[in-house]
């Protein structure tokens, strides 16, 4: 929060912004799948960071926007434009109803919830006849070059990220890290815990139900392996907790770091097996030496300097 | 009546912690709760605040009947409460903690009455720092600080005073007494039994779920139930 | 003359919060110390904080000359000191002789601890009739033989107990303190314990120590107490 601070995001978003003129396709594309883990990523902290409630079924919501937004296309004729906005509507509506008795358990016991929640939407999805089943949907896509995904992803990420930098400071803000830190209390001083954590929750799931509608849009063909795979919840989570769960940077600095290790791996090697074990060993990392993540370990290492300057 | 509990009762599995408890508080007065460890007290609070839900029994606040609201709800109304371990939104800072229960007043408001509060408890050099850096005393001068923060009507102290400096805990009752000549209204859960002799009117005291003498210090410590609860058979 | 247990100056608490502020007691040789004194004034704390389970933040605790803090609790249970918990702290589902065999885990010698099970079991033949059947199926008294036989298991020089009445009909309590006193005459151990049934503990106890807000506000044999209402005053406050 130093006086930095400012200038470095401006000098961030003027980079992001200037990129796809500077770059070719390849890089182009790089830059652009890490926008849409970078929007995932910071949805997922929007619940996890702020209330401690950590959501391991989060992916689902990425995979019915995707789904909801093809079908909408598909079989209903809609617009792309129409369909995301109902893609999200449907995570946001979904997660509110499934929030209302899950977020009701703590700690392990709403991961575990979310996780099968996850796994419920995965195997319905691969049932249904209006998904295609086993067999994917095939999704009218937009044959432009990454530019345009590279700017809605941009868009959406960005939102989202500014909607947890605003949240910091906010009424919600405050009351929600209440809950996180002291639910019981955080009641009786009056705070309707359960409501806030259903808003929140469902806020959190609007994000990566636009992110997927726009993903189907974008690799023109969706399956429940892909969207709906326990992987893509695991990625934001291993994400978050690299960079720093409760963070406004962490979570970004986490999707750069690993997805740009991700994309070297493939390119080194064309197996993503490497990739698999990496994010082992970060797992490990993270819970052994890193509990703060990265953002903590940095404010870590400036502590002794700040405290000897404060005492001097 | 500012509250009226009546046969209240609470169960966990077979064991029945609160058994046709009655609680009675007017407006201005501050209840005395003692008992042996196990005697239900907390479970008694975690009732009336709504925490727990009620196995039996009703609660009136303010002439509302409030049996089987959620806390948020009856705190709305004006019940505050303490926790026996001090329950501090610990990663937050110490004025964020105050600034909390506040919040949907207006800022310049609430900024003003937590710096209010902080100047009385000698916080304010701490006010910047997380909250879990506070000694345990502060903790539970900040956690009363909180509850204050709502302008509530009736509290409920679980132990306010543990682990609080001997010269702090003077001021502490000063301002109790003081809230008390305000109108406010306190049930206090007080080991410390010279707090109980300074400040409370009334004493309640607790055995196995429910009231077994109530009075004035000097009475209760004569009782015969209340020798046999203390001392065993 | 038993062994002897010297506290001095003992300071410890949860967090930030200081429960014991400076308690010191000595059991002078004596068979049975009683620790009593209302809730919330760290009786089980000093308990605690005397086995090792929480390390002390000051103050010093001698158990015949060696000095315990910093010990880690195995190792105090090999100088001669062994802990009941409150409720016995028994394996409900482990029979009566593997309950009794966990008591002994810190004994290397096989054979001695084979004596020492065939001695338990014949001072309590009620074990030793079920010592096959699981330690849960037992009744609440049989359960308490059990965790003092246990706790016997490494011949203890001194037993410390964290209210051994709790949770036991009326009756039994009286069984408890009269096997308490029984174990100190003919095994000639010494005993600490921490009771709420007070008129219990003084029935059997030879020294007592009242412990109130983290001080002990009475030291001495029960003779020194003058009566109930005495304590009623330690506890209440002489004001009220």
């Amino acid at each position: 929060m130093g006086p930095l601070r400012l200038p470095a995001l401006a000098a961030f978003l003027l980079l992001t912004l200037l990129a796809p003129l500077a770059l070719n396709p390849f890089w182009l594309r790089i830059l652009t799948e890490i926008l849409l883990w970078m929007g995932l990523a910071v949805s997922w902290n929007i619940i996890g960071g702020y209330t401690g409630y950590l959501n391991f079924g989060h992916g689902a919501f990425f995979g019915v926007g995707a789904y909801v937004t093809a079908i909408a296309m598909v079989h209903a004729g809609l617009p792309f434009g129409a369909g995301l906005l109902l893609g999200g509507c449907a995570s946001a509506a979904l997660a509110a109803f499934i929030g209302l008795p899950t977020l009701r358990l703590r700690g392990a016991y709403f991961a575990i919830a979310t996780w099968a929640f996850a796994e419920m939407i995965r195997q319905v999805a691969l049932l249904l006849e209006v998904t295609g089943g086993a067999f994917g949907m095939r999704v009218p896509g937009l044959l432009d070059p990454n530019f345009f995904y590279y700017v809605m992803w941009a868009a959406v990420a960005g939102t989202c990220a500014i909607t947890y930098g605003l949240m910091e400071r906010s009424r919600m803000g405050y009351k929600l890290r209440a809950i996180r830190e002291q639910e019981e209390a955080a009641e009786t001083l009056g705070v309707a815990t359960t409501r806030l954590k259903l808003a929140a929750f469902a806020l959190s799931a609007t994000f990566p139900g636009v992110l997927g509608g726009i993903y189907g849009y974008w690799t023109t063909y969706i399956h429940p392996d892909s969207v709906l795979a326990g992987s893509v919840t695991d990625q934001m989570v291993v994400m978050v907790l690299l960079g720093g769960l409760g963070t406004a940077v962490g979570p970004i600095l986490g999707a750069v770091l690993l997805q740009a290790v991700s994309r070297f791996l493939w390119l080194q090697t064309e197996q993503s097996v490497l990739y698999i074990i990496f994010i082992g060993l970060v797992i490990c990392v993270v819970v052994q030496l890193l509990p703060d993540g990265l953002v903590g370990l940095w404010a870590r290492l400036r502590r002794p300097q700040r405290e000897a300057g404060g005492a001097a | 009546m500012l509250l009226e509990a009546r046969d209240l009762v609470k169960r966990f599995g077979g064991l029945t912690a609160v058994s046709g408890m009655d609680l009675a508080v007017a407006p201005g007065t501050i209840v005395g709760l003692i008992g042996p460890n196990g005697s239900g007290k907390t479970t008694l609070f975690n009732l009336v605040s709504g925490l727990y839900r009620l196995d039996g029994g009703t609660v009136l606040f303010k002439g509302q009947d409030v049996t089987g609201l959620s806390p948020h709800r009856i705190a709305r109304l004006g019940l505050g409460r303490t926790f026996q371990i001090p329950a501090l939104f610990r990663k937050m800072t110490v004025e964020e903690n105050l600034w909390v229960p506040a919040i949907d007043e207006p800022w310049q408001a609430v900024r003003r009455r937590a710096a209010e509060w902080l100047d009385l408890f000698r916080l304010t050099p701490l006010r910047a720092e997380p909250a879990e850096v506070l000694s345990g005393g502060q903790q539970k001068l900040l956690e009363l600080a909180r509850a204050l923060m709502r302008d509530p009507d009736l509290l409920l102290l679980d132990e306010c005073t543990a682990g609080v400096q001997p010269a702090m805990v003077a001021e502490l009752l000063e301002a109790i007494r003081r809230l008390r000549d305000r109108g406010k209204a306190f049930v206090i859960i007080e080991h410390n039994m010279e707090v109980i002799q300074d400040l409370c009117e009334q004493i309640v005291v607790m055995h196995e779920g429910r009231a077994i003498a109530r009075g004035d210090l000097a009475a209760v410590k004569q009782d015969a139930a209340v020798v046999e609860a203390y001392l065993g058979r | 003359m038993r062994v002897r247990l010297i506290v001095e100056g003992l300071r410890a608490g949860y967090g930030a919060l200081e429960i014991l502020h400076g308690v010191s007691l000595d059991t002078g040789g004596e068979a049975v110390t009683a620790i009593l004194g209302p809730n919330g004034s760290g009786k089980s704390t000093l308990l605690k904080a005397v086995v090792g389970v929480l390390s002390p933040w000051g103050g010093s605790v001698r158990f015949d000359g060696v000095d315990l803090i910093g010990l880690p609790p195995h190792r105090i249970v090999r100088q001669g000191v062994t802990t009941l918990p409150q409720g016995g702290g028994i394996f409900p589902r482990l029979t009566v002789q593997e309950n009794l065999l966990m008591g002994a885990y810190v004994l290397d010698d096989g054979q001695a601890v084979r004596t020492r099970l065939a001695e338990i079991f014949a001072r309590f033949p009620v074990l030793a009739e079920r010592r096959r059947q699981a330690a849960g199926s037992l009744s609440g008294g049989q359960q308490m033989l059990l965790a003092v036989g246990r706790a016997l298991m490494t011949r203890p020089r001194l037993m410390i107990l964290d209210e051994p009445s709790a949770g036991l009909a009326p009756r039994l309590v009286a069984e408890v303190f009269d096997l308490i006193r029984g174990l100190a005459v003919e095994e000639g151990m010494a005993f600490l314990l921490v009771e709420q049934s007070v008129r219990q503990a003084l029935r059997v106890a030879d020294r007592c120590v009242v412990l109130v807000q983290g001080e002990v506000r009475f030291a001495g044999g029960p003779s020194g107490l003058s009566g109930e209402g005495q304590l009623m005053d330690l506890y209440f406050g002489r004001r009220a």
